[in-house]
């Protein structure tokens, strides 16, 4: 079954400015992103205000990924600084490897969410292979994190 | 008798002789024998009294006289027992014979009645003549006394004598003159030292040495005149430490002088090596003559230390330099004139004026310049008064160029804050003769001081009284300053007189000048008198009646509504403040009926802003009033309080193709006054309408200018017309710089809509461009903030513009340029993009990375 993406990021969108709390954004987020881009791995690191490290939240596929990411890694400095879709088309030497969250993913894509409550979270995707993300799939995810920066919960 | 004639016809010349003779002998042997019962007599009683007071007593002959029987008194000294040289002062004329001509007779008898007095006179005689050291030196061993040398010190005051001399003439004691300088009393010191500096023996040189810490500075000075070494540098040294650390300026002078006379060769102090305490000390010392010190002076003055700020700034003025500074300075060398300023100025900081001289005829016009500045705030006042008569003798001309512009105009600054009467005439005569020139006289009655009615307050009525005199509103202000008795008179006869003697303008000025005076004795004048006003003019009064005692105030405005008189009812209603509105609110409703247009006008404004507008739907049906100027009016009012209620009044009117022109667009002019959100709504359907008055809606519009309005009307650009959108765009460009400005930051909200309109407006009225161009601007923060707008306007015009800027030095904006070659991702970014890939900068190359793996997935069809 073939997904239009303007349906879908009009659903979500919908639902986004529906959601009572920053974790329902997250759940929705992924949902959508799982249904659209379909990776082999999709994960949802959130840092709490309370919280020293960036933990794994949500995950949807059965690899593995890291429980945290470290606070200094390149990826996240750069993701929160930024505020851009980072892209790794295959696995390489990079300050973005990271992104790819275990040994047989070659290419992902990342992005950082500011909240209100929650500090912030990091969408991660990861496909086992290389140049799998394309023109499509970036413009989704950057047109569902514009749609929802209007939401009373994301800092924009 | 006739024999006694006989005998002297018959004497010989010889004869008389003898006779004459034998009587002057006579008459002196009696003189004598007179002078000296007198002289008993008189020192008998002296000594009575003396018995009483223990007082030395004078008596009344001349000093010779005493002189002359100074053996007889010596003879009843013995005879009382008493010291009656001393007691009669007579000790005092033999120490004066002996300082006169070293008397032997003084000195013997001094040495004998006086000597805690004398000896050091004596002392002195016998250095000079030797014949008389034997009898000082006799009495010496003869007297027995333990140090007798201290009593001549102590005899001495501390008075200067032959050093040398004395140490020949001593050469025997030099012991106890040494144990001299254990005395508490610096004489004693002072007349060992002397001695002593001539000694060549170990232990006296050791003395002389440790004579430049005496306690006593003319010990010191002495000392440091006097003292000769073979060990030069050790005493150039202690020469040296005196001068930079002696307490005394005494003592610091004579040493810088003994300096110059002897050691200028191994003169070498660093100043600014020095403590402040010891900089202070050279600059003190330093040379008027040496242009080395003017030069150090000089430096001293930019310290930045107010001390060494005011004893450089002291020299420099004493040695002429700050006047020669303030004489030549020259404008047209625009640094060398500054330093000077700099210079001068850190001078009259520490109060250092006295350099500015204006008493040169051909005084250039540097130094008037420096002399207006410095004037403004600080130097001797009456200098301002030569000032200000040469400052109005420039020509017309040459007042409005520079630098004879800046010189008048601060000497007029001056003058008002600190001239003397003298100037202040001046000041008036130049304004009086300025009458005609708008812009100096607005200038100058702001600046003219309060307190001055006696020169200012004659000329100030003389120019209310002028038709036309161009500077209207200031002289109200200048005329308010002044004390009220020194121009109400005037003003009220300006008031009261008919119009054939001053026109209504000036009576409205004078009108006007007295309610701002709020004096309530005038309350019946200006309420008899509001007529003369302009009807609006009189609205705008409101404020300044008198509220003082309001139940007069009420009585006599009941008065005036009652009369009849259109006019004056009609300024009456205008006028009344705002908590006196509802005193007269019966009449203020009746005279919305009034049939006079006047007076109906009068009564919409007073109600209109009365108690949040309760009554304004009484004034509606005034919208429709058969007079035109009335419908005008109540438009305009009811448009500038828009609300719920009056919106679709106003609606009605603004769109009724029956009303005039004229009431439509004053009810415009009443909506770009409103600050509510409905005036914007009717302006943006107006504007929409595009039938009739787009100008002047456009114009309307254009006072809408805070960012919830243009949010508005950004909003409103999505709905309407391409025409609309152009006409909208018209009317932000008139706007100006604060509405572009908070346009741009529109374009940080992630508001698409708002984005596109923002962007649109921007790109139109040439920000983009300007932005584009400051990417080259000095500062790097601008470039930075142009690079970030330019990326946040996300069009194609604005990345271009941005790539320029790869090379820029501050990495922010070349961050910015991979942004913007990502969002253009076009092939050709690619070689800038490889470039970059290798940039100094950390970060640049990590957004290198990522545009280019971002590329890489575009291209992923």
């Amino acid at each position: 079954m073939s997904f239009n993406f303007t349906d879908l990021l009009l659903e979500a969108g919908h639902l986004v400015a529906n959601a009572e709390t920053d974790k329902d954004i997250c759940e929705i987020l992924i949902e959508y992103i799982n249904s659209a881009i379909k990776p082999d791995l999709s994960c949802f690191y959130i840092k709490n205000k309370s919280d020293n490290q960036v933990k794994l939240e949500i995950k949807k596929g059965f690899l593995p990924a890291p429980e945290v990411i470290a606070k200094e890694s390149e990826l996240l400095l750069f993701l929160s600084e930024s505020k851009e879709v980072v892209c790794l088309n295959t696995r390489k030497i990079s300050p973005f490897e990271d992104l790819l969250l275990n040994d047989s993913m070659n290419s992902g894509m990342a992005i950082s969410i500011f909240f209100k409550e929650i500090e912030y979270g990091v969408l991660i995707v990861n496909s086992l292979k290389a140049f799998y993300f394309k023109q499509k799939e970036l413009f989704f995810i950057e047109n569902l994190i514009s749609l929802v920066k209007n939401k009373d919960h994301i800092r924009s | 008798m006739n024999n006694f004639i006989s005998f002297i016809t018959e004497l010989s010349v010889l004869k008389t002789i003898f006779l004459l003779s034998g009587i002057i002998i006579l008459t002196t042997l009696m003189a004598y024998i007179n002078l000296k019962r007198k002289i008993r007599k008189d020192i008998n009683n002296q000594i009575e009294k003396w018995d009483l007071i223990k007082e030395n007593i004078s008596i009344t002959n001349y000093n010779w006289i005493l002189l002359f029987f100074s053996k007889y008194i010596e003879k009843l000294s013995v005879k009382h027992g008493l010291n009656l040289p001393v007691i009669l002062g007579l000790d005092k004329l033999w120490i004066k014979q002996i300082n006169n001509r070293s008397n032997k007779k003084a000195i013997n008898r001094v040495l004998k009645y006086s000597p805690d007095k004398g000896l050091f006179i004596v002392m002195k005689a016998a250095l000079k003549k030797v014949k008389l050291q034997s009898i000082l030196l006799e009495w010496i061993d003869k007297s027995g006394e333990f140090m007798i040398l201290r009593k001549i010190a102590l005899s001495s005051n501390g008075e200067n004598f032959n050093g040398e001399k004395a140490h020949i003439l001593f050469n025997d004691r030099i012991d106890e003159i040494n144990e001299m300088l254990g005395d508490y009393e610096w004489k004693s010191r002072y007349f060992a030292i002397n001695i002593l500096i001539n000694d060549d023996t170990e232990r006296s040189q050791a003395a002389i040495w440790d004579s430049f810490k005496d306690p006593n500075i003319f010990i010191r000075i002495l000392s440091i005149k006097m003292f000769k070494s073979d060990n030069r540098h050790k005493l150039y040294n202690i020469l040296e430490s005196v001068i930079l650390n002696d307490p005394s300026f005494e003592v610091r002078k004579a040493a810088r002088d003994r300096i110059t006379s002897d050691f200028q060769d191994l003169y070498n102090i660093e100043p600014f090596e020095l403590t402040i305490a010891q900089q202070l000390h050279l600059i003190e010392l330093m040379n008027p003559e040496s242009k080395q010190d003017e030069n150090i002076a000089i430096e001293f003055m930019k310290t930045g230390n107010k001390e060494l700020e005011l004893y450089a700034s002291r020299f420099l003025s004493r040695n002429g330099t700050l006047k020669r500074l303030f004489l030549s300075a020259d404008p047209g060398y625009a640094k060398g004139f500054e330093d000077t300023y700099s210079i001068l100025k850190i001078a009259i900081g520490v109060d250092c004026t006295t350099f500015i001289d204006l008493s040169d005829p051909n005084i250039s016009i540097g130094a008037l310049l420096l002399a207006s500045k410095i004037l403004i705030s600080h130097g001797d006042i009456e200098i301002i008064t030569k000032l200000i008569e040469k400052a109005i003798s420039f020509t017309l001309e040459q007042k409005n160029i520079q630098p004879h512009k800046e010189i008048y105009e601060n000497t007029i600054i001056s003058t008002c804050s600190r001239g003397t009467d003298e100037a202040l005439k001046m000041l008036n005569s130049e304004i009086i003769k300025r009458t005609d020139d708008k812009s100096f006289q607005n200038w100058v009655l702001e600046n003219l001081p309060d307190n001055k009615e006696n020169i200012f307050a004659p000329t100030l009525l003389k120019f209310l009284k002028t038709e036309n005199y161009p500077a209207e509103k200031v002289l109200c202000k200048a005329l308010k300053k002044l004390p009220v008795a020194s121009i109400l008179p005037v003003i009220i006869d300006i008031i009261k007189s008919e119009d054939t003697i001053y026109s209504n303008k000036i009576r409205q000025e004078a009108l006007k000048i007295l309610g701002s005076l709020n004096l309530p004795h005038c309350t019946q004048y200006i309420l008899e008198n509001l007529y003369i006003l302009p009807l609006e003019e009189a609205k705008q009064y409101s404020l300044l009646l008198i509220k003082n005692d309001s139940s007069a105030f009420r009585t006599k405005v009941k008065n005036i509504l009652s009369s009849g008189d259109a006019s004056s009812m009609a300024h009456i209603i205008a006028a009344l403040p705002g908590n006196e509105r509802k005193t007269f609110l019966p009449e203020i409703k009746a005279a919305l009926q009034d049939s006079n247009p006047e007076v109906r006008i009068a009564a919409v404004w007073a109600l209109s802003d009365y108690n949040k507008g309760e009554f304004l739907s009484s004034c509606f049906t005034l919208l429709r009033d058969p007079v035109e100027i009335v419908r005008k009016e109540v438009g305009n009012t009811l448009a500038s309080l828009a609300n719920n209620r009056t919106i679709s009044e106003l609606n009605q009117t603004l769109f009724d193709r029956n009303e005039s022109l004229s009431v439509k667009r004053a009810i415009l002019h009443g909506l770009a006054k409103s600050k509510s959100n409905k005036a914007l709504n009717i302006i943006l359907l107006k504007l929409e309408e595009n039938v009739e008055l787009q100008e002047e809606t456009i114009i309307t519009l254009s006072n809408k200018s805070n960012q919830d309005n243009l949010i508005e009307i950004l909003n409103f650009m999505e709905k309407t017309t391409p025409v609309i959108r152009e006409n909208i765009i018209r009317s932000i460009k008139i706007m100006g710089d604060k509405a572009e400005s908070i346009i741009e930051s529109l374009l940080f909200k992630d508001n698409k809509i708002l984005h596109k309109h923002a962007v649109r407006i921007l790109d139109d009225s040439g920000i983009i461009d300007l932005r584009i161009r400051q990417l080259a601007h000095r500062d790097p923060k601008v470039r930075r903030k142009s690079a970030e707008f330019l990326m946040k306007t996300g069009t194609l015009k604005a990345f271009r513009g941005i790539i320029m800027a790869a090379k820029d030095p501050d990495y922010e904006v070349r961050i910015q340029v991979v942004k913007a070659l990502d969002k253009i991702c076009s092939p050709q970014g690619l070689s800038i993009l490889a470039e970059l890939k290798n940039d100094p900068e950390k970060r640049v190359r990590r957004y290198t990375l990522w545009a280019l793996e971002r590329y890489e997935t575009k291209k992923l069809a």
